[in-house]
């Protein structure tokens, strides 16, 4: 009888368990996730379902307007343009990450909305993207203001033919000196 | 010339001849430059680090709060910018070390260093990783072990793995597409290549205005990726066009998009699909436990769908019958308790269970009589006219009705959501007096046309539906997990609910009433109702008001058509189905129908 190697076996064995766990996650529907709750951490156990069932096919637009110290609102303005493409990123896209990290941050934002404000303002997406338009603020603007609102809408990215959709407006937020 | 193309094509269709190092020392060498690409991206943004970044751990960090103290404390130690800046630095090294000749042992270490940081970073820049990032991972960790157990099963196992998960890659992203309408019609293409993010606008304008280049196009594509398996049917003969293909596909896919990392490391598994379909004398462990698994599992989910089936059918031992004349037939419960009280009829919302009103019915139980029922279709109720209309169910609810002595006190009418507009519409229908309707956060037919908010929810409703029955009846229903309200019940009514919640009726049923429900209230012109000449109780989820402005209106509505014989109760902070479920919440509800009802008594 071949002897079997036990340390080929345990790799084996869990190589076996990954692929079944990793089979048995990617239902189209994502009601039937219940095993990727074994991935605390959101992370080792693939998602295969790019871009499936329906694939995003608008951009997102994170917006700002800031309240003066005498009360005067600006006007909106975008507060990070998604980064135009070049050639050089077939292999070098750094930027990439902030486009993405934002359409991850509102993507989680907008799954929070529908629990009520009081879920939503106390969100991480929410404390993290209020901080992310703060910070862009703060570097852009060099007189003191008393505040600011950010606002999510989306468009038809190179398709101008239709009007963008606001998606959500936060409320006021004022900013300690 | 054709002797010279046969043997082109021939070299096409045989196995690619790599050997177990080969492949391995390949994998690696893709590997390690996606993670050497990803690791100086992220040092090449300063601003990554800085306060208020999306990878500043102060805020994301509660992300994780669910996690055991000591990983939240590992995670926040590494990452720190400084911290995080090291790792990477550490990335890079390991990932060169892997694009060198380097010994085994230090590849061990370099793969299983950059396995390790990609773990531990992930959280910190969880906003933007993407595909890539979890392929190198995975690719990172099969190396590792490979060349930390050198022996040829161990490293044939890890290799199966990657070729696995390789194939499953492909095959799951072209057949979830396929459940996609946008995939199947090829609008996905030019929706997709339109936005600023992902598209190209050249590309754009070559497919918006060319439906049938766009359709095949996506169809090539759902072709190439769902049928990758086929590698493993062929004995190594399809390997060469579909890593070919793999390859062409990445590459495009890198230019258009701008996903670059994809094409290293999605490639960095394609040595792998080539070891595992040539000839080689190979371990076929790992892929033999993978698909007996898959396949026991499959097998033990049928075997517990029909269990479960049999335990719902069961149901109807300890339930009442009667036959409507639509020729369906209704399983119901009716708790008669004293022959001098009224009795409340409760009709449960779409995609939902009697078990739902649990806790108000031990709530009231002393004081009202109550019956409460499974729709036709849903549970042991059998749907054998195919009505799932509102008029349908209330022509069953009021056969029901009939049913019932003629000693049954008053009769009160009750329904959550969808429920409360069978409620309404069979105290419309029916000859025998009812003595109020109450309605438990209920839908309005005019919701669709009033509310903005609900007409956009409707599309999530659609593809939360879709493939659930199918799936439940090839015995997945394991994994859907178990909801957070079926264990607000109580204790007696769980077992039942999670035995309904998995069964494919449900789930059938309420797609049924729903596709009903849509078009009736697509049809309506306006939001007013008609009036009815009956009191009636309108109780409102306070979470169902704040999440939509309309809901006020839509409610008063509700409670208006009952020519000013209505009452309006708000639960506090519950919402549409903690009002029943969870037990302040459904205590508050039941104490608000048995004040409305002991009013109309007093009353009348």
């Amino acid at each position: 009888m071949k002897k079997v190697d036990p340390f080929a076996f345990a790799a084996a064995a869990a190589g076996a368990g990954m692929f079944f766990i990793t089979f048995f996650a990617q239902h189209p529907n994502r009601g039937f996730d219940r095993l990727r709750t074994v991935d605390k951490l959101g992370f080792w156990l693939p998602n295969w379902r790019f871009f499936a069932p329906e694939p995003a096919q608008n951009d997102l637009h994170l917006l700002h307007r800031t309240l003066s110290l005498d009360g005067e609102e600006s006007d909106w303005e975008e507060t990070h343009q998604t980064t135009r493409r070049r050639p050089t990123h077939f292999i070098w896209f750094p930027d990439r990450r902030t486009d993405k990290g934002l359409f991850d941050a509102v993507a989680d934002l907008m799954a929070v909305a529908p629990r009520g404000e009081d879920h939503l303002l106390a969100s991480p997406a929410y404390r993290t993207i209020s901080a992310f338009v703060r910070r862009r603020i703060r570097k852009a603007t060099h007189h003191p203001i008393a505040g600011y609102q950010f606002m999510l809408a989306t468009s038809t990215g190179y398709d101008e033919t239709n009007e963008p959709e606001e998606l959500l407006v936060s409320p006021y937020i004022p900013l300690e000196a | 010339m054709a002797e010279c193309v046969a043997e082109l094509l021939k070299g096409a269709f045989t196995p690619i001849n790599i050997d177990r190092e080969g492949t391995l020392r390949l994998m690696e060498r893709l590997s390690s430059a996606t993670h050497l690409v990803s690791a100086a991206e992220y040092l090449a943004r300063k601003s990554e680090f800085e306060t208020g970044s999306l990878g500043d751990w102060g805020l994301i960090g509660d992300r994780y709060a669910h996690l055991p103290s000591w990983q939240r404390r590992v995670l926040a130690a590494v990452s720190r910018p400084r911290a995080s800046k090291a790792i990477h630095v550490g990335r890079i090294i390991a990932a060169v070390t892997l694009l060198a000749r380097t010994p085994p042992a230090v590849r061990a270490a370099a793969s299983g260093y950059l396995a390790l940081s990609a773990a531990v970073l992930y959280p910190r820049g969880n906003y933007g990783s993407d595909g890539s990032d979890q392929v190198a991972f995975q690719t990172a960790t099969a190396a590792a072990i490979a060349r930390a157990i050198p022996t040829p099963g161990a490293q044939d196992a890890a290799l199966w793995y990657v070729g696995l998960q390789s194939a499953l890659s492909y095959a799951v992203s072209g057949w979830a597409k396929l459940f996609g309408a946008s995939w199947r019609t090829g609008k996905a293409v030019p929706g997709v290549m339109r936005t600023l993010s992902y598209g190209n606008k050249r590309i754009w304008e070559l497919f918006k205005d060319r439906p049938r280049l766009a359709r095949m196009s996506a169809h090539g594509m759902l072709a190439f990726e769902g049928l990758f398996p086929l590698v493993y049917a062929a004995r190594g003969r399809l390997t060469r066009p579909f890593i070919a293909a793999a390859v062409g596909f990445h590459t495009i896919i890198a230019g258009t998009m701008g996903l670059g990392r994809f094409l290293t490391a999605f490639g960095s598994m394609l040595p792998a699909i080539a070891y595992t379909t040539n000839d080689r004398p190979k371990s076929n462990l790992m892929p033999t436990l993978a698909f007996a698994s898959v396949a026991i599992a499959l097998a033990c989910g049928t075997v517990a769908s029909a269990l479960r089936r049999s335990r719902i059918t069961r149901q109807c031992d300890r339930l009442d019958m009667v036959t409507c004349s639509s020729g369906n037939t209704l399983s119901f419960r009716h708790e008669h308790h004293r022959d001098d009280a009224p009795t409340l009829i409760l009709e449960h919302g779409m995609l939902a269970t009697p078990q739902h009103f649990a806790a108000i019915v031990d709530h009231i139980r002393p004081q009202l009589n109550v019956i409460t029922y499974h729709r036709a279709g849903y549970g042991p109720s059998v749907n054998s006219s195919g009505g799932y209309s509102t008029d349908d169910s209330a022509e069953d609810l009021i056969d029901l009705i009939e049913s019932l002595p003629e000693s049954v006190g008053p009769l009160y009418l009750g329904g959550h959501s969808l429920g409360g507009l069978v409620a309404r519409r069979t105290a419309q229908l029916t000859d025998r007096p009812i003595a109020g309707v109450i309605y438990l956060d209920s839908s309005h037919p005019g919701q669709l046309v009033i509310s903005t908010g609900q007409r956009k929810g409707v599309e999530g409703l659609n593809s939360a539906l879709a493939f659930v029955p199918s799936s439940l009846r090839v015995g997945l229903g394991w994994l859907l997990p178990r909801p957070a309200w079926i264990d607000s019940l109580p204790e007696h009514a769980r077992k039942d609910a999670l035995d309904l919640y998995r069964d494919s009726r449900l789930w059938k049923a309420g797609a049924m009433e729903w596709r009903n429900a849509r078009r009736a209230f697509s049809r309506r012109r306006s939001g007013r109702l008609d009036p009815i000449d009956i009191p009636a109780l309108v109780i409102t989820a306070e979470q169902t008001l704040r999440a939509d402005n309309a809901q006020e209106r839509l409610h008063d509505d509700l409670a208006g058509s009952h020519n000013n014989r209505a009452y309006r109760v708000v639960i506090r902070s519950a919402d549409h189905d903690s009002i029943l479920t969870d037990p302040e919440h459904a205590a508050s509800t039941g104490d608000a129908i048995v004040s409305f009802i002991e009013e109309m008594e007093r009353t009348t």
